[in-house]
């Protein structure tokens, strides 16, 4: 995929998930690298990122097994950033996809 | 502590402790996860990427957030340094924009020093006048030296104003330009 998709779109992935539930670093890794293709190392570099810019915060939680943990919590900061980054996606994807749509309609496939 | 986590703290050998240790934490735990899901220290280390080039990232982006709380000089080249040394192109580019305001800074401040300079050269010509009998050339010489000092002094309280402002928003700059990646797959942040 191209990477500039990817740099936009990961930050919101990152932030959707972490709306959903705080979560460790692996997990995260996991659930991402499943979807975009990444080198793992560089999510990071931007939680760190995130947690500068405030919109996430750390803690160490302990686990029903394993070692603790450093968990990543989304701040309400963050939230309002998520909602932005949201719309501007849904707002970006739907004139793609309109575009997309009439040269279908236009006869000609783009298969 | 594995091959991949040693090459990590050495590469981040300029950032303070804590710090070094707050960013090594995450790939430890990630290799211990990583075990705990049946994979090897080798299979984790080649997922995660290349350490160097990580710890350059992170070098930059910290020297950059310093450089955004500040707006001296020392911290953006200290940034300058660190993105080129992250990215050779993205240090060129910070680095010339700074180059360039420096040197239009320097240049209206020079400007507004020759305004005092004159202020005060017309000054003395106003005293030869007095002293030479032409009250009236003396009273329009003060006049003239009062406006152009004061038009100096005016534009340098100013221009430290503007110098103060362009270099605390330039490391925003170099933030962004951090964000921009064109050929490396791995080195977005």
């Amino acid at each position: 995929m191209n990477t500039q998709f990817k740099k936009g779109v990961l930050e919101l992935v990152v932030l959707t998930l972490l709306k959903r539930k705080d979560a460790y670093g692996y997990e995260l890794a996991e659930k991402v690298a499943s979807s975009i293709k990444i080198a793992e190392g560089t999510l990071y570099p931007l939680l760190r990122k995130l947690k500068l810019d405030g919109l996430c915060e750390t803690y160490i939680s302990e686990r029903s097994a394993g070692p603790p943990r450093k968990y990543y919590r989304l701040t309400d900061e963050g939230l309002k950033r998520r909602q932005a980054l949201k719309e501007e996606w849904r707002a970006f994807s739907k004139h793609v996809n309109a575009i997309l749509d009439e040269e279908a309609t236009g006869g000609k496939s783009d298969e | 502590m594995n091959r991949f986590l040693k090459e990590m703290d050495k590469a981040l050998k300029f950032m303070d402790k804590a710090e070094r240790e707050e960013i090594l934490i995450d790939y430890r735990e990630h290799f211990e996860d990583g075990a705990l899901a049946g994979k090897t220290e080798d299979e984790v280390a080649a997922s995660l990427g290349d350490p160097q080039q990580l710890a350059r990232m992170y070098t930059a982006l910290g020297a950059t957030k310093k450089a955004m709380k500040s707006s001296k000089l020392r911290d953006a080249g200290h940034m300058i340094g660190a993105i080129a040394k992250y990215k050779m192109g993205g240090g060129l580019i910070v680095g010339s924009v700074y180059f360039g305001c420096i040197i239009v800074m320097a240049v209206l401040f020079a400007a507004a020093g020759v305004l005092v300079a004159s202020g005060s050269l017309v000054l003395v010509y106003s005293g030869f006048a007095f002293a030479a009998g032409g009250v009236m050339y003396g009273i329009a010489g003060i006049l003239v030296a009062v406006v152009l000092a004061c038009a100096g002094l005016l534009g340098i309280v100013y221009l430290a104003r503007l110098w103060k402002w362009v270099f605390g928003a330039l490391p925003r700059f170099g933030h962004k330009l951090m964000e921009i990646n064109r050929e490396e797959e791995e080195s977005w942040i």
